[in-house]
């Protein structure tokens, strides 16, 4: 199993992540994969809102342990 | 090699004497450099009760402790000293290329006192400091001034500057300091003070070095931290005119979760602050209508003539200020909207754009970018500035000022060309310009007929363009910091992106699950984040660094790793964060010498939702402003009743033995 970190912003189900805001998933999870078990809707991710690990990278992309992955996070106040 | 110089330089406008002081380590390892040497020096050397416009006023440029040691995003520099203001504490934060100047000049501080008989500046290079005649430069704006400096001691040196224009010769009280033809350090009315001391400009053309005691360190964060920042992008669909439905989305989802700082960069490095022109709206981020109004008086088809894309339309050129790696700035062409006589203007900041648009129902981007050069030239602060205008316009409104009064303008909501006139009459101080010259306070009293009601300030200074009734923190600072109405200091949003309870024990947690925690209740958890945001922003402010490196995230931009790498000390979180407690008490102390009630400084009733509005997106909000300011000076060892720092946190901080005072 991986532990992935994620800050999804205003989208998807929260309520899925710990304290710490990760989630854990089975061994060779895609980013896709993710994506689809918290919930993010497919506009979303089809319009290239989030970053692995502060980089783009596709759908198929695996992820490994300890990953973080975020969406984008405007600063209203700054 | 501890990352600061040793050093700091006093010139004495008077007697034109000039000597410098070796700094002892322990005050750099109490009070860090920057504002904490800052306070250090003020509050030794300026007597109790000096008139911030007289010889005993100290007006000070400091550095920050990081500045040149290899890290990047700490070119921050402030000036310092009493702010006519608001008769306490003064300060004021910019970027550029003057604060390594002041540094490889020899000097982590230059602080000026006296009043000289005749306007001067400051130069150094290899020969040392020396007074010089300005006469040539008095009465030039801050830009052409510095051109000129530039031409008298640039041709074969890089000189980094900093100005005064017509606002601070004429000690306007809201005037500010201007460094790189035009970035200003807008608050505190330090511009007055300068121009009181007759000291038109401080030019700085030394090449010392900077050095850190663990170079390989430093470029090891240094990479980490840039690496994130080249990668991180935002999806090339993503436009201006679509913020305003991110801000609802957001705000549906709730604005009080963990978020990852590093991914507000992006909108930093495509837009700069202007991305919040369009984005702050919809939530009520962006006050409108001098603060009674909402996005139903100022709509979508007003706001987006704001929209960031049509500003960078306009960018010629981006640019960083020293040792950044996000480059929010950028260079506007606006030759044909000021018919030639400007060609270029710093793009515009967010808090400029929305003082003088929405919260004036002003619609003219043009306009704007007029006025944000006049006033970057004349050195006159835009937040304030605005906020004075946004004052006028609703006495005119209201009938306490006529026509008579105000030499024929018609100051209605929205009227573009009444706004630029009356901009340029505060400048020359010219018929109700000269009334309105010092800001809304000043205005008030002069005006009286109970015009004080429209006269949006926390203890005589105008705050920042985002709404407390939004996020409270934001208020809590408003009204609790030396510096009021700063909106730079913290707010529970700013919180949640530094991600502060991953580094210090005593920093509340926010998790996924906190969504749904009442920020409008004075609890010991709202007051303990609004403690943390000034104790970091202390250390900020001591080490030179950017507001927007760190809200991406202490993870990323790694400043307490940064501080020990630079100095060699070994220092944990928590201890940097007393170090922050230590310089923000010193500034409240010095406060209180001055005889200042901190009650006094709570910000005005309209903005805490007394009474609340009646419609928009902050619809009956109400900031329990008086008990959260209460709740801040407990945990932060002040009477909670007073605000005045207790004995026994000023002992257990060491300030009087470290001052020499006891």
């Amino acid at each position: 199993m991986i532990r992935i970190r994620i800050f999804p912003g205003p989208f998807g189900k929260k309520d899925l992540l710990d304290e710490d805001g990760t989630l854990v998933l089975p061994d060779e999870s895609t980013v896709g994969d993710l994506l689809k078990a918290i919930g993010i809707p497919k506009i979303v991710y089809n319009m290239g809102f989030y970053s692995l690990n502060y980089k783009k990278e596709p759908l198929n992309k695996k992820l490994s342990d300890g990953d973080t992955l975020s969406f984008i996070a405007p600063l209203s106040g700054g | 090699m501890k990352g600061y110089i040793g050093k700091v330089l006093f010139v004495d406008l008077s007697t034109g004497e000039i000597h410098s002081e070796e700094v002892p380590d322990k005050i750099y390892e109490n009070f860090l450099s920057g504002v904490g040497l800052g306070a250090y020096y003020l509050y030794r050397n300026i007597p109790k009760g000096a008139d911030p416009l007289g010889e005993d006023n100290v007006l000070g440029f400091v550095s920050g402790l990081l500045t040149g040691t290899g890290s990047v995003v700490t070119g921050r520099w402030l000036a310092v000293g009493k702010s006519p203001i608001t008769g306490g504490w003064g300060d004021s934060n910019c970027g550029g290329n003057l604060s390594p100047a002041i540094k490889r000049s020899g000097y982590d501080g230059i602080f000026f006192k006296g009043i000289s008989e005749k306007p001067v500046y400051l130069y150094i290079d290899e020969d040392g400091p020396k007074l010089l005649d300005a006469a040539e430069s008095w009465g030039k704006d801050a830009v052409e001034a510095e051109e000129l400096l530039i031409q008298l001691h640039g041709k074969d040196r890089k000189c980094a500057m900093a100005t005064i224009g017509q606002a601070g010769e004429n000690m306007s009280l809201i005037a500010g300091i201007s460094n790189d033809k035009g970035r200003m350090a807008g608050r505190s009315g330090l511009g007055a003070v300068m121009g009181s001391k007759r000291l038109k400009a401080v030019v700085l053309g030394g090449t010392g070095k900077i050095e850190a005691h663990d170079k390989e360190k430093m470029m090891e964060i240094t990479k980490e931290y840039s690496e994130k920042v080249k990668n991180v992008k935002l999806p090339g669909m993503l436009k201006g005119s679509m913020l305003p439905m991110l801000s609802r989305i957001m705000d549906k989802a709730g604005r009080y979760m963990p978020q990852d700082g590093m991914m507000s960069v992006p909108m930093m490095k495509r837009w700069g602050t202007i991305f919040s022109n369009t984005f702050g709206l919809p939530s009520g981020d962006c006050p409108v209508k001098n603060w009674d109004g909402s996005i139903l008086d100022y709509h979508f088809s007003s706001y987006n003539n704001m929209n960031p894309d049509r500003i960078i339309e306009r960018e010629e050129k981006k640019y960083h200020c020293y040792s950044c790696v996000i480059g929010c700035g950028g260079i506007c062409n606006i030759s044909d909207i000021t018919k030639g006589r400007f060609e270029y203007t710093h793009k515009p900041e967010y808090e400029t754009v929305n003082s003088f648009g929405a919260l004036l129902l002003n619609e003219s981007l043009d306009s704007i970018y007029y006025i944000n050069e006049i006033m970057n030239r004349a050195g006159m602060d835009t937040i304030s500035a605005g906020s004075t205008v946004a004052f006028a316009i609703e006495c005119y409104e209201n009938g306490i000022l006529t026509k008579e009064d105000t030499d024929g303008l018609e100051l209605t909501w929205g009227n573009a060309q009444a706004i630029v006139t009356l901009s340029e009459r505060m400048i020359s101080r010219e018929g109700i310009g000269d009334i309105l010259a010092d800001g809304v306070k000043k205005a008030a009293e002069r005006i009286g007929k109970d015009s004080a009601r429209y006269a949006i300030n926390a203890g005589g200074q105008e705050p920042g363009m985002h709404d407390p009734r939004l996020d409270p923190i934001f208020g809590i600072h408003f009204s609790t910091d030396p510096t009021l109405g700063r909106h730079t200091i913290g707010a529970g949003l700013y919180y949640n992106y530094t991600r502060l309870w991953d580094f210090v024990s005593w920093a509340p947690k926010v998790s996924s699950k906190s969504s749904k925690v009442n920020v409008y209740k004075a609890t010991d958890e709202v007051a303990l984040k609004s403690v943390a945001n000034s104790c970091i922003k202390q250390v900020l402010d001591g080490s030179g660094g950017c507001l927007f490196a760190m809200i991406s995230g202490l993870g990323n931009w790694r400043l307490f790793d940064y501080l020990n790498s630079a100095t060699g000390w070994n220092k944990t979180p928590d201890e940097y964060m007393e170090i922050g407690k230590r310089m923000q008490t010193l500034r409240q102390m010095f406060n209180i010498r001055e005889g200042i009630d901190p009650i006094s400084f709570k910000m005005h009733d309209r903005i805490a939702g007394n009474p609340p509005l009646k419609e928009g997106p902050l619809k009956g909000k109400k900031v329990p402003i008086e008990e959260m300011m209460k709740g801040h000076w407990k945990h932060f060892g002040w009477d909670e009743n007073t605000g005045v720092p207790l004995e026994e946190t000023i002992k257990k901080l060491g300030i009087l033995s470290l001052l020499e005072i006891e």
